[in-house]
């Protein structure tokens, strides 16, 4: 019986949330789950929000997650992290890329970008890992890549075998990001 | 390397078990169905219906990207005289552009398949209506077939063809964003047709009149019979139940998701409508007799809900009461037949009817405003580069310049940003594909009556196509005194950058003569310029000169989308700020470049107190160079 469980991923339209998700969902298909996966992209290209509800199980219905139901959340920017928290699981797993994109409101001065985000996230889920994916992307030489950094993170916490992810990355990713060998193991030391 | 979606639909064998899209799933249920003819003005969420057919051999299927609906639908109905099996694709708000052509063609009929696939759009996610296109489906007397998952998608499409030449006229086949742009695993089938002969013979006629209204009602008739044994009306649960939720498209998995959360299994039973219009009524009799609660779970408005208080209303059925979005009980935060549905608010509907004290999971209220107060929204913007933001800072300077306080009236594109924060607030009418040189032309009357704003108007390319050339010849003929700025990036970027007639590429990706807006404005004898908007300057003084001219005038600024752009990785240019020339806050701009102008590659370095470049974001268009007052911002080639 495989344990059902219910990924949120989050970030701004262009950092590569939606690539992210397809991977997941070939992995998980590959280790045998049923799986919805339900996209929306925003109305234009870039810059909106962007959130992908990934569900895995034994039978999945419904492609929507409720408030409180997310197992894990792996947001791509802080200040969406925030905002999507209400949908983390009591007891459930956050992965949040340390980067600040910051929305029209605040480019425009009409709103703050909220200090703290990561001691409000922390008083909720403590066990919240940050990764400075921007950072790791660069120094594998593409930044990027950000989506393939935080895919190595989730890979190590989902209940997917390794050897599929290795297999699904090279499957996925050769024609993406041609340098990547590197980043590629990067992702997953 | 691992197959796209498109190629699963297209090489995947009869048995394969595949993760597709709900497009996806359409598209592969008309292959198999033998479609021969597929067309559609590109609109999220419908799009990658037509992009992955465009992937098969035009010697097996012809495919199209049409320059409005109506245009689609009329060449995909006439694929259907010929006897062959067509698709036409569009999203909600297309119906309407394609309407009139529907109800016309519906009175006489036609003869191959022919499935309408319309993908609407709850909550608006990616559209600026959230129209239920059932009520427009219902007044052009057309059935309407609605997908619950993926996979049915693709057995309703290949089902739509057949009952479409069953009842020889056109079914709807209708989608939502949950279905089209929700992945699922689809068991592939194999093809059910191989017949590829077009033939019209002489004496095959196909015409419209007034008695052929009656052809069309004997239709909905003869539908409602082949759709009560049709497979895609069920029930789930127990055979015998007091209470009962009536369920279309994906409202179904959010109520059986509600239904086991509260532990209902065996006391509701789910009846699944999938055949929404018109809809099976000794089906839905058979499991409303002996009812006490009915519940309606569906999207958008009260569509299947009102059909079936209707046919209660017509039987002895005892006493049944109603729950749904008429009597306000299926309502999410928007209240009742306003955004989408979801398993929370089936679980609150079933609790109320049942009297149980549900405490859902996740924030109190209380929590969750303090959370939102916290965080500020993130609307859609533009992206690094757009030529958009230069083209608005352009009209936005011109009108300032000019004085007389022009009115902006707007159009559908990615550039409807324009009405909003990220686009200078600059549209004061906003509404459909075309509407905005109609206003500026009616606005442009108005002098008589004492209005004196001048008029400008903002469309894209691909809606220029679309829906611009009537209202232009329009105004030209009635002697309109407005400029037309059309934003040409070459490309009909919103929804995915399918090519248009002004892009020289056919939907198969091959070179075609590009027939240039310029030539369609002069031929109309409209004088017409071409202006860069990178050239920023340039930009806002023709508009300057324009809008003084007086009569009807075209301004073109043309510059390719930034995506596009930066997928053909060409030179790209570094843009950074000289730390020594920017003033900071001392500078008196306000932070131009990051509060006003607002690209998200303008940053502001809190540490140092000045202006930056996020380099991993910057598009290289360098218009915030030549618009920063202080001459910081500094362009460089790079190889």
């Amino acid at each position: 019986m495989l344990k059902p469980v219910d990924v949120l991923i989050v970030g701004v339209g262009g950092q590569g949330a939606i690539l992210a998700s397809k991977v997941l969902a070939r992995a998980a298909l590959e280790s045998g789950y049923d799986i919805k996966v339900s996209e929306i992209h925003g109305m234009a290209q870039r810059g909106g929000s962007v959130v992908t509800q990934v569900r895995l199980g034994e039978k999945v219905y419904s492609p929507l997650i409720a408030e409180g139901g997310a197992d894990l959340i792996v947001a791509f920017e802080k200040l969406e992290a925030l905002r999507l928290l209400p949908y983390l699981k009591t007891g459930g797993t956050m992965i949040v890329n340390d980067q600040e994109i910051y929305p029209v409101p605040v480019l425009v001065g009409a709103a703050e970008y909220p200090a703290g985000i990561f001691a409000y996230i922390r008083s909720v889920a403590p066990d919240t890992v940050v990764v400075d994916a921007v950072n790791i992307a660069k120094r594998c030489g593409n930044p990027r890549a950000v989506n393939v950094v935080l895919l190595g993170v989730m890979a190590r916490i989902l209940p997917i075998e390794r050897e599929v992810w290795e297999k699904i990355q090279l499957d996925e990713f050769v024609d993406i990001f041609l340098t990547r060998n590197r980043l590629r193991k990067k992702g997953f030391a | 390397m691992h197959k796209m979606g498109w190629q699963d639909v297209i090489e995947g064998r009869p048995g394969d078990r595949v993760l597709l899209n709900g497009n996806e799933a359409i598209a592969r249920g008309a292959l198999e169905a033998g479609v021969r003819y597929a067309s559609s003005y590109p609109g999220s969420p419908s799009s990658e219906i037509v992009q992955t057919l465009s992937k098969v051999p035009d010697s097996e299927l012809y495919a199209e990207w049409s320059v409005n609906e109506i245009v689609s639908l009329e060449g995909a109905t006439a694929a259907s005289f010929a006897g062959l099996r067509a698709i036409c694709v569009m999203k909600a708000d297309g119906l309407n552009v394609a309407l009139d052509f529907l109800t016309s063609m519906n009175l006489g009929g036609c003869k191959g398949g022919l499935v309408v696939t319309v993908a609407d759009d709850p909550q608006g996610h990616s559209s600026v209506k959230e129209y239920d296109s059932r009520y427009l489906a219902k007044a052009a007397m057309v059935p309407v077939l609605e997908p619950s998952t993926v996979e049915e998608a693709r057995a309703m499409a290949i089902a739509a063809f057949n009952f479409s030449e069953q009842i020889k006229g056109p079914v709807i086949l209708r989608s939502v964003t949950r279905i089209s742009h929700s992945r699922g695993l689809v068991e592939l089938g194999k093809s059910v047709r191989e017949d590829k002969t077009a033939s019209l013979p002489a004496g095959d006629r196909f015409l419209t009149k007034t008695i052929f209204h009656m052809k069309a009602r004997d239709r909905l008739i003869k539908a409602a019979g082949i759709f009560e044994d049709c497979g895609f009306n069920y029930s789930e649960g127990p055979d015998k139940a007091d209470t009962a939720v009536f369920c279309s498209g994906t409202s179904l998995l959010y109520a059986r998701e509600a239904i086991e959360t509260l532990g209902l299994n065996d006391e509701i039973k789910l009846v699944k409508v999938g055949t929404t219009f018109p809809l099976p009524e000794k089906f839905i009799l058979s499991h409303l007799r002996g009812l006490k609660n009915a519940i309606f779970a569906e999207e958008v408005r009260s569509f299947i809900e009102e059909g079936i208080v209707l046919l209660y209303a017509r039987n002895n059925l005892g006493k049944i009461c109603f729950y749904g979005k008429l009597s306000g009980d299926v309502a999410g935060v928007r209240g009742p037949a306003c955004g989408e549905m979801n398993v929370d608010i089936m679980i609150k509907a079933l609790a109320k009817v049942y009297g149980i004290h549900y405490e859902a999971p996740g924030y109190t209220p209380e929590k969750t405003a303090e959370l939102s107060a916290l965080v500020p929204p993130r609307e859609y913007a533009m992206c690094p580069g757009c030529p958009h933001r230069a083209s608005f800072w352009a009209v936005k300077t011109a009108i300032a310049v000019d004085g007389r306080n022009s009115i902006v009236a707007g159009d559908i594109g990615c550039y409807c940003l324009g009405a909003w924060d990220t686009g200078f607030n600059l549209f004061d009418t906003l509404h459909c594909m075309g509407a905005g040189p109609g206003i500026a032309s009616g606005l442009s009357k108005l002098g008589r009556f004492g209005l004196k704003r001048p008029t400008v108007t903002i469309v894209g390319d691909s809606t220029f196509y679309h829906a611009v050339i009537p209202g232009l010849i329009n105004g030209q003929y009635s002697g309109s005194d407005y400029l037309c700025v059309v934003l040409d990036n070459s490309v009909t970027a919103m929804t995915g950058h399918q090519p248009h007639p002004g892009s020289g590429i056919s939907v198969y990706g091959r070179p075609v003569n590009a027939i240039k807006i310029e030539d369609i404005v002069r031929g109309l004898g409209i004088p017409c310029k071409i202006v860069d908007p990178y050239d920023n300057f340039l930009a806002a003084e023709t508009i300057c000169a324009m809008v003084r001219e007086p009569g009807i005038k075209v301004l073109i600024f043309r510059r390719e989308c930034a995506l596009v752009a930066a997928r053909k990785q060409r030179r790209k240019r570094r843009v950074y700020v000289d730390q020594s020339l920017c003033r900071g806050d001392a500078c008196g701009c306000g932070r131009f470049c990051v509060s006003v102008w607002g690209c998200p590659g303008n940053i502001w370095d809190h540490k140092t107190g000045k202006a930056n470049i996020d380099e991993a974001v910057c598009a290289g268009c360098g218009v915030c160079a030549s618009l920063c007052p202080a001459g910081a911002i500094v362009v460089e080639e790079v190889e």
